[in-house]
Parts: C-alpha cells; structure tokens; sequence
C-alpha cells in the first residue's frame, strides 16, 4: 500500500502539489494521468525520496519516505523512464548488474537471477553485451525494466516509458508490460498521459490537474462518472481517428 | 684518530662537492662561463653542473643568493647600479667593500672593459687620424646613427655632447642591427656599439679611445659569495690567476666566434685553453637528447600534479557552485599571467630551478583540467543523474562509477590541453635554469642564430605532436566504450 496524505510541495514559494491524498493498493497498477507540467513526476520523485518532503507525509507500506532514508527505499522500488535511463557507458548486462551489486547480490545468485529475468522478460541474452546507444527503443526500455526488476522489488514505477516509441512497438510492449505485470504480482504505478494507455493497464486513475488530484477512482467508474468538468474534458480531448465511410 | 677522521671526512666533502656555474643570456655571458667551467673542469676534480642562458641580471643575481649557483660573469657597471642601486659610477674598491657587507665577493677584472662604445671604419680613422673620441671634432660633415636607446638615455647622447661638446647635423636613430649595416655600405660614419661586440672584427670597425672617460665602466668580474670562495679557497685561486687575461681583442674576437664562426661555446672555450683537437662541437646531439629528458620530466610531472588537483577542484566546484565560481575565477586569474612573468613571480617563493618551473607548470595547467572537468560533469543528462541517485548509489559511488566515466571523454581533453600547453610553456622553463629544450633556444636568441633555435623549437613542435598522438592512445584506452558509439 501506498498511502500519501497531505502532500504539498513548493519550488521557490510556487505551488507543485497542492494537499495530495491518495491511497494505491498492493500488487495493482494505478495509473496517473495528466497534462505535463501537472505535477505528476515530481509526486513520483517525492515518493522515490529524490526530493525533499515538505509537508504531510508518504508511506510506502511500514515506511515513512524521508530523502535521507533514500537508500531505503531503493531496495522496496524500480524505477522506469522514458528512455529507460541506462547508462550509456556500460553494457546492457553491466547496467543489471551494478543495481545487483548495489543491493548484495553477487556471485552465482547475481547470475542466476540474470538468467531468470531473462527468461522472465523473453529477452535475447545477445543483447546483453550491446551499449544502450546500440539498441533500439523498445529494446533499452526492455532492459530498463530488467534493471528496476533486478532486485525484486516491491513497487514499480514508471515515468513515460513507452510514449517515446513508434505505435507499434508501443503496443508490443504494452501487452508485454500487462503479462509481467500480472505474473509478478507487483504494485505499479505507471505515469502517463495517454487515455488509451491508462484504459489499458489501470486498476485505478488518478487524474491531476495544476498541483492538485482531480480525480482518484477505479478504472470503470472514472470513465462512467466524472467527477469533474474537466476528467470529461481529458477524456474527450484524446482525439479518436475520424470514423471512414466507406 | 680523531684528526684523521676530520681530515678525511674534510677531504671527502671538498672532493665530492659540485660547483655550479652560472650565466646570463648573451653570448659573451655563455663564453666566459663555459672557459671558467673548463677551466675548472680541467684543473681541479670537481663536478661542474652548468646552469647557463638565466634571463636577465635579477634573476641570475639572486640565483648566486639563494645558492642555486656559485658564481657567474657580471660587470662592476651592473652591480653598481642594477644591485647596489648607486646612481653615481663606483670605484672598484667601493664596490668590493659594499658586496662585502651583503657576504658577495668579486674578483680582480678579467681584463676588458665592455662598456658603450663609439666605432667608426678603420680606414675611416687612418683618413683623419681618429684615435680618441675627441678626434670626432676634426671631421666635417660626420655622419652618426645611434640606437634608440641610445639617443634617449640622459646618460647617452644628450650627456656625451654636452661633455664633448658635440655640435652634429646629421644624427639618426635606428635598430643596432640597422647600424651596422649602414656603416658597413658607408651610409653612415659612426655608430655606436658595446666595446667587445662581434660586428667590430667582423667589419673591421675600430673602437675610439674615450679620452674624458665619459662612460662609466664594465669591467668583467667573476661575482661569487664569500662563502664560495672559503669553501674553496683553491678553486678561488684559480680563478684570481684570470685576472687581466682577457682583453677587449680577446674578447671580441672570442665573441666573434661564436656570432660569427658559430662555433659551439665548449668549442670557443677549449680553443681558448689551446685544445686544438676539441671534438666538443659535436655535443649538440647529445645535448638535444638531455635536454628532450629533463623536458619531459617537467611536462610529466607537473601534468600529473596538475591532474590530482585539477580534477577533484573541478568536483568541488562542481558540487558546491559557490566555491566553483571562486575555484575557475581563480584558475582564470592564474592564465592571464604571462608564463615568464609567473616564472619571475615565483623566484621569490621557490628560487631558480626545477621546482620553480614545475610549480609554475602546475598553475598553469590547472584551468583547462578544472574547467573541462566542471563542463563535463556539468553536461551529464540530469534524468541519468537522478536515475543513478534512484538506484540507491552512495554519492562517492555514484560520483566514481557514473558521473566521471560520463565525463571522461571532456576530463580527458582538458588533461591533453594542458599536456600540450605544458610542452610549449616549458620551454621558458630554460630562462630560470631548469634546463628543457629551451636551453636551445635561449641560447639561438643570444647568439642570434636560427639553427639553434630550431634544434630547440622543432623537437618541442614534434613532442607537442607525440603528446597528441599519445593522448588519442589514452582516449581510446580509458574512454568506456558505450560512449565512443554515436
């Protein structure tokens, strides 16, 4: 469970997240959706311990997120961007392996659970010794998610991974995610700002606007019940393709 | 027992003692330096190291203070007026007694007296019977071009007219160069010249007898410490025995020699010693080979200091942009100086020498590393920092195995910068006494000769190049491969 109350968090006395409440259950994938500039990567950032908490408080299950304790809560999260923030000096394998090292895992456990996660992730172990600059989009933000899966951790967060992708790889990718998602049994919370996308993977919806949460409920009842002007707005503004006549 | 230990212990240290002979940068400096060092070299056992072409009477002056050498060439003229700072001429005695109380010693006068001179043609001077410079008066329509500096000292032509009571119509200043040749084509009648110039044999010129003793003095003098010469009371004998040895003819001719012959001064100093058979004008190949050492040693080290400084500096300000803004301002301030001039500024702190010129190095190769190394850290993606931060890294990690290999590619082009510049700079290094490739072309500037001055210039062009080549080896080596694929 996550569990924020009465975030609020000011850059230079101007207002970002504006009395933030929210509750996002264990082992579901609650999408937060919005225009950029919203506020939503610096609530994700707030919950990472990137940043400092100003007031209120974020829980992330028994404990209470505070910048300093930011080593903490890097073994409970993995953290997916959008292109996948891979270190381009260090091969895909490289990459897994550092966050490995990072949490004690070494030796024959570090390759066994390479190996899993490959399997995991029905990845080509060829790819393993290319650089980031070598591989194409959906590959890097395949390896991406491998490395925030590594340590196993509890939550997942991911920042825009997919909508620097072409359509199609963009879908591939999204089943994907969906079945690893399900399989692993991991709470998510996915940042976004595309309508189909939330659709796609949401248990819940949050919906920001300017700093404050507009909306946070179930997938269904968000498109059935907007609680707002502005969520049918949101809705609405996601244009469709023009219906062909034929 | 006892005595017989002091005795050999006495005769161990005055037999394995090294004297160190200085010079200044001009030619008739390096001449006389190289006979005193053979002379020595020939008549007692000890080592000579020779620490020749230090710029300037300041600086070689101070050198003989701080003790980086033991004696060199100067003229009583410069030590009365540049060291004693006396503004009216000094008889030999008063100067000896006033070096005395500063623990200085001179010696008798070698023989010459290099002061300014008035010259003329020697068929020029038959014509109209000229031995003196008072003589000048019998000639009509004299024609005269001086130096500048010359024409506008108050101890120079105003005064010299005054004292003459000159009255010429046809006067020009010009370049001393220009001067010579004008006498040479007959364009011009006098001239004048330092009295043991080169030019005067060469163009068969003679020097008029200063008949008012209007110009003050420089005799040639062997300047040393009184701590030398009790040291070495014998090498200090030695060196008396010169006294008067060499006269204003020896000298120019000796001069000549080098200017003119371009003999090599080990050649011009044998010769004198009457070594005929002297094969020591072929040294310089073996020269070219030391000197390409201790300039590599130079560049090396000081790029190496300046790396462990320059990088974490870099880090810092890097980290804590207050201090950064302090740290470049300063490091900028630093490259503003001209390399001589922070050569000079640091005599004081760490005299003449190796460590003087290493330091300056290092100061001056501080700004690209730093700068580069801020840049670089300063251009990594923020998303990669803070996905580097979210991972958990501890910042010293996060800082050795993520941020600077993300900046190795600008950190190692700030560090060939600086070993590039180093290469050049250190060729100053030569008018301190550390030596280097610059020895050659302090040398080639004084005795006006290209040659050595490309034997100096064109292998530290080629080193400069090898340094690249060198470091595009190192770029390939460190530079992680992820960030070499575009």
């Amino acid at each position: 469970m996550i569990n924020i109350e009465s975030l609020n968090f000011k850059i230079k006395g101007h207002s970002i997240l504006k009395q933030i409440n929210v509750q996002w259950e264990t082992e579901k994938t609650h999408v937060l959706i919005g225009s950029s500039g919203c506020g939503k990567s610096t609530l994700i950032r707030l919950i990472l311990g990137l940043l400092p908490i100003q007031s209120g408080t974020i829980h992330l299950g028994d404990l209470v997120v505070q910048q300093k304790k930011q080593n903490i809560i890097a073994k409970k999260v993995g953290y997916v961007i959008q292109d996948g923030g891979l270190f381009p000096h260090l091969s895909a394998r490289k990459n897994v392996e550092l966050v490995l090292k990072i949490h004690e895992i070494t030796g024959k456990e570090q390759k066994n659970r390479i190996e899993k996660l490959l399997h995991d992730l029905n990845l080509n172990p060829r790819i393993m010794d290319l650089y980031p600059r070598q591989l194409s989009g959906g590959q890097k933000q395949r390896v991406a998610l491998m490395r925030a899966l590594a340590h196993d951790p509890e939550y997942l967060f991911f920042d825009e991974p997919l909508s620097a992708l072409d359509p199609m790889i963009r879908s591939e990718l999204q089943k994907h995610l969906k079945s690893i998602f399900e399989k692993l049994k991991k709470t998510v919370v996915l940042v976004t700002h595309d309508m189909g996308e939330a659709a796609y993977f949401a248990h819940t919806i949050t919906l920001m606007n300017q700093g404050k949460i507009i909306q946070h409920s179930p997938y269904d009842e968000f498109f059935k019940n907007p609680q707002d002007p502005f969520v049918s707005e949101f809705i609405n503004a996601q244009r469709q393709p023009p219906e062909l006549t034929l | 027992m006892k005595i017989f230990f002091l005795f050999s212990f006495f005769s161990l240290t005055s037999y394995s003692s090294t004297i160190t002979v200085g010079s200044k940068s001009f030619t008739e400096s390096y001449v006389l330096s190289e006979i005193f060092s053979q002379l020595l070299e020939n008549n007692t056992s000890h080592q000579i190291k020779r620490k020749y072409g230090l710029s300037g009477s300041g600086i070689t002056f101070q050198a003989l203070e701080n003790k980086k050498i033991d004696f060199y060439i100067e003229y009583t003229g410069t030590i009365s007026k540049i060291f004693l700072k006396e503004k009216k001429p000094l008889s030999y005695e008063e100067i000896q007694n006033k070096l005395k109380k500063n623990n200085l010693i001179m010696s008798p006068p070698l023989g010459f007296n290099n002061t300014y001179a008035l010259a003329v043609k020697r068929s020029f001077a038959k014509k109209y019977d000229l031995k003196n410079i008072s003589d000048l008066k019998k000639v009509p329509q004299l024609k005269v071009a001086f130096t500048y500096e010359f024409m506008n000292r108050a101890d120079g032509y105003p005064a010299l007219k005054k004292k003459y009571d000159f009255k010429w119509s046809q006067i020009e200043a010009m370049e001393h160069s220009l001067a010579y040749t004008a006498i040479e084509n007959n364009n011009v009648h006098l001239i004048d010249a330092y009295s043991t110039d080169a030019k005067i044999e060469k163009l068969d010129l003679i020097t008029l007898k200063d008949n008012l003793n209007f110009f003050p003095d420089y005799h040639a003098v062997i300047l040393t410490r009184i701590d030398f010469v009790k040291n070495f009371p014998l090498v200090w004998k030695k060196i008396l025995e010169q006294k008067n040895s060499i006269s204003d003819k020896k000298m120019i001719h000796l001069n000549a020699q080098a200017e003119i012959e371009k003999l090599s001064f080990q050649k011009i100093a044998s010769l004198h010693w009457g070594d005929q058979s002297s094969t020591k004008n072929n040294l310089k190949w073996k020269q070219l080979k030391k000197y390409t050492l201790e300039h590599l040693y130079l560049v090396f080290i000081s790029l190496l200091f300046s790396v462990f400084i320059g990088v974490p500096l870099g880090v810092i300000g890097h980290q804590i942009k207050k201090i950064g803004q302090i740290i470049l301002a300063l490091s900028g301030m630093i490259q503003t100086i001209p390399s001589l001039a922070l050569l000079c500024f640091l005599i004081p702190l760490f005299g003449i020498g190796e460590t003087n010129a290493i330091i300056a190095l290092i100061l001056y190769g501080l700004l690209p590393i730093i700068r580069n190394t801020y840049a670089g850290l300063e251009s990594i993606d923020p998303k990669l920092r803070e996905s580097a931060k979210s991972l958990g890294l501890k910042p010293l990690l996060r800082l050795l195995k993520i941020e600077i290999p993300l900046a190795s590619i600008q950190i190692l082009s700030g560090i060939k910068t600086t070993a590039i510049i180093s290469v050049g700079v250190a060729t100053l290094a030569a008018f301190i006494g550390a030596g280097g490739l610059g020895t050659f072309i302090v040398t080639g500037l004084a005795l006006n000769d290209i040659p050595t001055i490309l034997l100096g210039a064109i292998p530290s062009a080629l080193l400069a190049l090898s340094v690249h080549f060198l470091f595009e080896w190192i770029d390939f080596l460190v530079i992680p491969k992820g960030l070499k694929i575009r």
